[in-house]
């Protein structure tokens, strides 16, 4: 690469490290430090790096061109919003921030700034979805009209121990933390924004947390297109579904290839509607089906934030916007929750 | 890359063979003749036509031509004369056969579900590339089917339609503009030198133009298991049974990027049950399975088949490299 991109990150634990990874795969990326408070990761760093325990430090001592903001929720906001003030680009985990208002603040400093900054959202970038994406787009299956998204986690032994369910530092439970990105997909998706029209978010069996451990909504667009999302860490096993009803066809996409390899294999099945069974039984139409064994998002993702950056290339996907209305549908649901708990 | 299969039920109504058992009966009496006629090769000097390696093995014998396995990309082929090869594609009989009213009619009474399938394939998959399923010029070399011609034309998917090389083309030296996408559907398999042919493709095509076409594998399970007794193989229509690893040896040096190499195949196990008993001494598995197994069995043998790649039947994407 031609233009190496000055770089620091801020939070290394699982996130940090894998989007230093696919930094170094890029290849366009010069990354000079890293910061973490916590002492056993800073003496677990990559050699050759500066490392702080103060973001701020880090920031104003190493003037970068970019900052990579890995922090947990509660900290994004006003990494965010100190790096796009110093004239850094940033690209940041989602969500952003624990709340709608976080979200709100760091679209004031973004739109003041106008500087270059990207969400990672990049369950857009897995193969299953650019296929669904093209194939709604390509017209073959007319248009979608209903989707259901199930988003399901096993939990583990210490669960209740993370920090994504302590309210202080997360602001949400499962929702926020995994059911955002099913939303996201759904706004991608149907191509248009989703309205909340039920939710309910409740702790069915992890009582303990302050975060929910369920929530189930349904949604719908200004053209009466229809969303159902269950996002849950009832699932006892990883598990991602998400169907696409259209008006000539349907696309299931299952499985979703992630690091942990734990979510199955990820594939899209789709079929053209036939009433009169002529490639198949009625009722059991031809259906065709690509399963993927690689998966290139995080590389994606940080191509398409280098392209921004260098080329002047648009940032598609990961936007301020999408950031803010995704996490406005986050909000809707929990408020549901609000009233309902209001109610006796 | 990906991998694929496809899931699909037979309707309780017959569906027919792809091919009329009379008419294949009269092409291959005709294609059989031509071989009878055509003079053998002593010695295969020519080397792999997929990767160029000059070691071969003979895997092989149908109608006394040999067909040859390579070594290091496992790629088959027959050894024929170029001559010969030549003389065959000008076979009068059979273009007569294949041209009558009754062989078109009742081949597009056969596959026109199947036709409009792989219409939908080009749609989805030139959307997926091209960012566009509309208003493309397509250059189509073989396509010897009447109303498959028709179904493209009237498809959407062309601005311009032209058809070279087949029984069906009146063909010209006129230059014309570049296209977007070339098909070459059950066409490259009797090219004698399939890089020359895939470098002439290439000037063909626009920069980032795709190259779709199918081709019958040599890694295909119907084709290794029964070699000489798969009666869907014969010389002179089938030569070039690549595998993967052939193909994209030469299709990179041809100056295309595989975008997506598939086999949706969903003959073979058919082909393999057609002709069980060839295989009792040859592969005891093959011959215990397909005698044993019911229905629901077999469709999900071809299922592993499809989706593990080792269907014969592979349909393949390319892309013009910059």
């Amino acid at each position: 690469m031609e233009t190496k991109l000055s770089s620091v990150i801020i939070g290394f634990g699982i996130m940090g490290r894998i989007r230093y990874h696919a930094m170094q795969r890029h290849g366009g990326y010069e990354i000079r430090a890293i910061c973490d408070i916590r002492s056993e990761v800073r003496e677990q760093m990559p050699d050759g790096l500066l490392v702080y325990s103060d973001w701020r430090a880090c920031i104003d001592e190493q003037e970068p061109k970019v900052v990579i903001v890995c922090a947990v929720n509660k900290m994004i906001p006003e990494i965010v919003c100190y790096a796009l003030k110093r004239g850094c680009a940033v690209f940041s985990e989602k969500p952003p921030g624990r709340t709608l208002e976080d979200a709100l603040k760091i679209q004031k400093v973004y739109n003041e700034c106008g500087i270059t900054l990207k969400f990672g959202f990049n369950h857009r970038y897995h193969n299953s979805v650019i296929e669904a994406k093209a194939l709604l787009d390509s017209g073959l299956l007319g248009e979608a009209v209903c989707v259901r998204g199930v988003y399901g986690k096993a939990g583990n032994e210490h669960f209740a121990e993370e920090w994504r369910n302590n309210k202080e530092i997360s602001g949400g439970g499962i929702l926020l933390d995994q059911g955002i990105h099913m939303l996201d997909l759904m706004r991608y998706l149907l191509g248009s924004e989703l309205y909340v029209r039920s939710g309910i978010v409740s702790n069915l069996v992890w009582k303990e947390l302050e975060t929910e451990d369920s929530a189930i909504a349904l949604l719908e667009t200004e053209r009466h297109q229809i969303a159902s999302i269950h996002s849950s860490v009832l699932q006892w096993r990883h598990k991602f579904d998400m169907d696409i009803l259209c008006t000539n066809g349907y696309i299931a996409l299952n499985g979703l290839l992630t690091n942990s390899k734990s979510y199955g294999e990820e594939s899209i099945t789709y079929y053209k509607k036939d009433l009169l069974a002529e490639s198949g039984k009625l009722g059991r139409p031809k259906e065709h089906t690509m399963c993927f064994n690689e998966d290139f998002s995080w590389d994606k993702e940080m191509a398409e934030f280098y392209e921004a950056l260098v080329n002047q290339k648009p940032i598609v996907h990961g936007t301020m916007n999408d950031a803010v209305k995704t996490m406005q549908i986050v909000t809707d649901i929990y408020t549901q929750r609000a009233s309902r708990d209001a109610c006796p | 890359m990906f991998t694929s299969f496809d899931y699909y039920e037979q309707a309780e109504k017959l569906v027919p063979p792809l091919k009329n058992p009379s008419l294949f009966e009269q092409e291959q009496k005709i294609i059989k003749n031509f071989v009878d006629s055509a003079h053998t090769i002593e010695d295969w000097n020519t080397g792999c036509p997929f990767c160029g390696e000059q070691e071969y093995k003979l895997f092989f014998t149908k109608w006394r031509v040999p067909y040859y396995k390579c070594p290091r990309c496992f790629s088959i082929y027959a050894g024929i004369d170029s001559g010969e090869l030549k003389r065959y594609k000008k076979n009068e009989a059979l273009a007569a056969l294949r041209l009558d009213r009754e062989y078109q009619s009742d081949t597009s009474n056969r596959r026109t579900v199947l036709w409009n399938d792989l219409l939908d394939w080009y749609r989805f998959r030139c959307f997926r590339y091209l960012g566009k399923n509309k208003n493309l010029r397509i250059l189509d070399f073989g396509t010897r089917y009447r109303e498959l011609i028709r179904l493209i034309e009237n498809s959407g998917l062309a601005h311009s339609y032209e058809l070279r090389n087949s029984i069906l083309s009146i063909d010209t030296d006129e230059k014309t503009e570049a296209a977007d996408v070339v098909l070459c559907m059950d066409y490259i398999q009797q090219e004698f030198v399939p890089l020359q042919f895939l470098q002439e493709v290439h000037k063909s095509l626009k920069e980032g133009g795709l190259l779709f076409f199918s081709i019958r594998m040599g890694s295909g399970i119907d084709v290794l298991a029964l070699k000489e007794n798969n009666k869907s193989i014969f010389p002179y229509e089938f030569n070039l049974l690549p595998t993967p690893k052939g193909l994209r040896i030469l299709l990179e040096q041809a100056g295309f990027e595989v975008l997506e190499l598939t086999t949706p195949g969903t003959l073979d196990v058919s082909y393999l049950h057609e002709q069980v008993n060839s295989l009792e001494n040859e592969n005891a598995f093959l011959y215990y399975f397909l005698k044993t197994a019911g229905a629901a069995e077999l469709a999900e043998f071809q299922r592993f088949l499809q989706k593990s790649g080792l269907s014969s039947y592979a349909q393949l994407v390319a892309r013009k490299e910059k």
